[in-house]
């Protein structure tokens, strides 16, 4: 089975930690706790073909208490950057951070746009969306507290990385 | 180990390691609970790979090795990390965790400590942070939305009163305090959620009870209002209401102009919202609640305490007020992370510079304030902004600012000589920084009587700008561009000026900077593009087959309009877009780069094409040449002026042509006065000459003689 190093991005209060409860436990909680550090965890994930085990790498968000920390990349197989669709401020730290990570790696990531039950402050036909989506393998509209499409982003990474690690 | 060591190391719910083998580790010190919990034993040696331990510190063990195979001095930390177990009971546990590899007496160690307590309060701290962080982002999300949504509107339909209409719903509907007057501050909107707010019953009498509290609020606590109505500014900043013995409000406070679509202020918009939860959380945060979060300086209010103590004490003091220029269009351009820490730098810097018991604050967005305690000569005063000027003037680098510079201007108010009340230093101090602010890059001005004149006159000559502007008072000059080599008339820039009766002309020179720095530009600029279009149609319909060249400044070019303006105008006009140029300087080029190719390309698809004025003098990244769409290099006529006689100048004209070329582009000298330098220019391969060795600016229809001439 293949191991594979995924990193969870984003600015902090996006919901990087309630995607992967969410994913890892099937539970989501109302409380924002925020995160300190970092949280190791692992789920296998089956696809039609194959299985592979994430080790999902929780990150605290980056903010002015928090930089970004490249060092956490190293050997990841895949990241996903967690953006808030009620918050456009966290879309445009979100492109920031993607772009910091770009310069430590070449792994394929994903664009999520968390929280898709609230009120949006932007939707995916939006320029800014359109300009930053071409970066990613995927963008995916999901939301920790009703479950849509958490499993189906990772999922979805899964498949990719298999048929990457394929051919 | 000594006990001693064991003792200590127990204390801090630490375990100490040494290395044996790779992913080997013996335990030195004693065993904790947790311990075991986490990491797996073999035959006394903890196994610390991937799969036997913990994913997190198998991954710092790559660095801690490098670090020992380098016998690096001091520690390596792995930062905070997080592990699930089962401890004594069958119940999950957190354990905090953070890794130390340390080098003592050729022995390779490593610390695991248990940060439980630690990052339980750092969980608290930051989480209150992190709360009131996006809890404001709400907020000034909430107040821009309002406020652009007006804009958007009013730049549609172009009537208030109709605008009004189609947002009284949503006002009455916000949860945020609106108001909105007319120019007099006469109220003449405001929503339900304004009453709540000053707690005003909605049938209280007057009616316009809530305005009145706020505009107390206003008088007594912002200096500054008069000169930003006056200026026609927005404004953010906070109130504070006690409504003795009942409560006390902290206010969040933004004021924008609304202008009709000719550009005219009608209307003044108020938003407010209550940051009392806000500000609650700040106190509970201890240092946020009277210093500003990102330089940790005392804050607004904070300094206005200190300055009303200073007063009390009756010693002479200078106040300073210190405006970071075009601190808007670093973030803007570099982003809000540089923005912060320019500010973070420039904290620093100054910091450095004053003594121990000045008292600096962030008192604004881009403002700092400061008391020069003790200090009653006004060449004393000068001497420390000076160093202040200084200091900011260095280029600045950090993470995401790679040696940018920027400058500042300073306002001084000295007490008692000029003012004895806070509230007047701070307006004196304001207004004398908004001299300099208009005056001189990197300067200092001192309040005086006359300084209160000129800056009023200078809000005079905006106010005469937006009424010309209003009017349409300006016209359209044209200055010929001829191609070198067979004296065609291939363009022509189109050149501002401003005509104030008995042929008497305010220069571009006066005006440009007022237009930049009020915002004017926009308009103004719009009505360049306007006007050349139908001049560029005019042209085509007398039929002259000349490129006009338009000038595009920074600030339009950041306009998010710009290029729905620039289609809609080309519709109306029906001007052909293959016969314009736009102009735009090397400056707009270091914007995001993505946005700038994205908006460059929109324009080539239309056809319009790209020319860098004032080549050689801007920001000196060559890159943008190639990758951007760009047709023509204009050498700046600095350069162009000594061209014969300074061999420097030679020079660096001669490389612009050469890279020029090089890079497919077209070159264009402007600024050619002389035959000499128009001849050095022909044996050089420059492209097209513009100056007055041919044709000074003229209007349009002298301008059409001169095409007649020559095609004749």
């Amino acid at each position: 089975m293949l191991n594979k190093k995924i990193c969870m991005l984003g600015a902090s209060g996006v919901g990087k930690t309630s995607l992967v409860k969410k994913f890892v436990d099937g539970i989501f909680s109302e409380k924002y706790l925020t995160t300190i550090g970092v949280k190791v965890d692992k789920k296998v994930v089956e696809t039609a073909n194959d299985k592979v085990q994430f080790m999902l790498w929780d990150i605290e968000g980056t903010d002015r208490y928090c930089g970004f920390n490249p060092r956490y990349l190293r050997g990841a197989a895949a990241y996903l950057v967690v953006v808030d669709k009620t918050r456009s401020q966290s879309l445009i730290d979100g492109d920031e951070i993607r772009k910091l990570a770009e310069e430590v790696t070449d792994s394929p990531a994903l664009l999520i746009l968390n929280k898709s039950d609230l009120e949006p402050m932007f939707t995916l036909d939006d320029p800014q969306i359109k300009q930053l989506e071409q970066h990613f393998i995927a963008t995916i509209e999901t939301s920790a507290k009703t479950g849509k499409n958490v499993e189906y982003a990772f999922h979805c990474l899964a498949e990719h990385l298999i048929c990457s690690s394929e051919s | 180990m000594p006990t001693s060591i064991q003792t200590l190391l127990k204390v801090f719910d630490c375990v100490a390691l040494r290395r044996t083998d790779k992913y080997e580790y013996q335990l030195i010190s004693e065993t904790s609970d947790w311990l075991d919990a986490v990491f797996t034993r073999q035959q006394g040696q903890l196994l610390l790979t991937e799969q036997d331990a913990c994913i997190f510190l198998a991954d710092f063990l790559i660095d801690a090795e490098e670090f020992w195979d380098k016998g690096a001095e001091g520690t390596l930390r792995s930062g905070i990390w997080t592990e699930e177990r089962q401890l004594n009971s069958n119940q999950l546990t957190h354990l905090h965790l953070e890794a130390s590899a340390a080098t003592f007496d050729g022995e390779k160690l490593l610390i695991i400590k248990n940060l439980e307590l630690y990052y339980k309060e750092k969980q608290a701290t930051l989480q209150k942070a992190r709360e009131l962080e996006s809890s404001n982002e709400a907020l000034i999300k909430q107040h821009d939305y309002v406020k652009e949504r007006l804009d958007a509107l009013l730049q549609d339909s172009r009537n208030l009163q109709d605008v009004l209409d189609m947002v009284s719903a949503a006002i009455n509907n916000a949860n945020l305090g609106v108001l909105i007057t007319d120019v007099k501050m006469v109220p003449t909107i405001q929503n339900p959620s304004l009453n709540e707010l000053f707690e005003v019953d909605r049938n209280a009498e007057p009616s316009n009870k809530s305005a009145k509290i706020l505009f107390t609020l206003i008088d007594q606590q912002f200096p500054e209002f008069e000169r930003i109505i006056n200026t026609k500014r927005n404004y953010e900043g906070e109130l504070y209401w006690l409504n003795t013995p009942y409560f006390m409000k902290w206010l969040k406070l933004s004021m924008h102009p609304i202008r009709n679509g000719k550009n005219k202020v009608t209307h003044w918009l108020f938003l407010l919202s209550d940051v009392t939860r806000i500000k609650h959380l700040q106190q509970q945060n201890q240092q946020l609640a009277l210093y500003d979060r990102l330089t940790e300086l005392p804050n607004r209010q904070f300094f206005w305490q200190m300055l009303d103590n200073m007063t009390s004490l009756d010693a002479p003091f200078y106040i300073l007020y210190i405006d970071i220029n075009r601190f808007k269009y670093i973030n803007d351009v570099y982003g809000h992370t540089a923005g912060d820490e320019l500010l973070a730098t420039l904290t620093e810097r100054f910091s450095a510079v004053i003594k121990k018991k000045d008292i600096l604050a962030r008192i604004g967005g881009d403002e700092f304030a400061l008391i020069l305690y003790g200090i009653s000569d006004y060449k004393e005063c000068q001497h420390v902004a000076k160093e202040l000027i200084a200091t900011a003037s260095d280029p600045i680098t950090t993470d995401t600012l790679n040696e940018v510079r920027i400058s500042v201007s300073l306002g001084a108010a000295s007490y008692p000589s000029d003012a004895r009340a806070v509230e007047c230093l701070m307006k004196y101090a304001d207004l004398a920084a908004f001299h300099a602010k208009n005056s001189n890059k990197n300067s200092i001005c001192f309040f005086s009587d006359e300084l209160q004149q000129k800056v009023y006159h200078r809000i005079e000559m905006e106010n005469a700008l937006r009424l010309a502007i209003e009017n349409g008072e300006f016209q359209l000059f044209f200055q010929p561009m001829l191609d070198v080599q067979s004296g065609e008339v291939l363009k022509a820039e189109t050149l501002l000026r401003w005509p104030v009766g008995n042929d008497r002309w305010i220069s571009p020179a006066d005006f440009i900077p007022i237009a930049e720095e009020s915002g004017l530009i926009i308009p103004l600029g719009r009505w360049v593009f306007h006007q050349a279009c139908i001049y560029l149609k005019r042209l085509e319909d007398l039929g002259f087959n000349v490129r006009i060249s338009i000038n595009l400044s920074p600030k339009q070019f950041n306009d998010k309009r710009l290029t729905e303006f620039i289609n809609d105008t080309l519709k109306l006009t029906q001007a052909n877009p293959k016969a314009i140029e736009l102009e735009i300087t090397e400056g707009v080029l270091i914007s995001d780069f993505e946005k700038m190719q994205h908006s460059l390309d929109n324009f080539k698809n239309r056809g319009i094409s790209i020319s860098i004025d004032d080549f050689g003098t801007g920001y000196s990244s060559l890159a943008y040449l190639k990758k951007l769409p760009i047709d023509n290099l204009k050498i700046d006529r600095s350069f162009v002026k000594d061209v014969v006689t300074d061999d420097n100048d030679k020079t660096i004209v001669l490389a612009i042509i050469a890279m020029a070329h090089q890079l497919r582009l077209d070159v264009v000298a402007e600024g050619v006065e002389t035959s000499e330098q128009q001849q050095f220019l022909e044996h050089n391969q420059c492209d097209t000459i513009q100056g007055f060795v041919f044709s000074r600016p003229s209007n349009f229809e002298d301008f059409c003689q001169f095409l007649r001439d020559k095609f004749n």
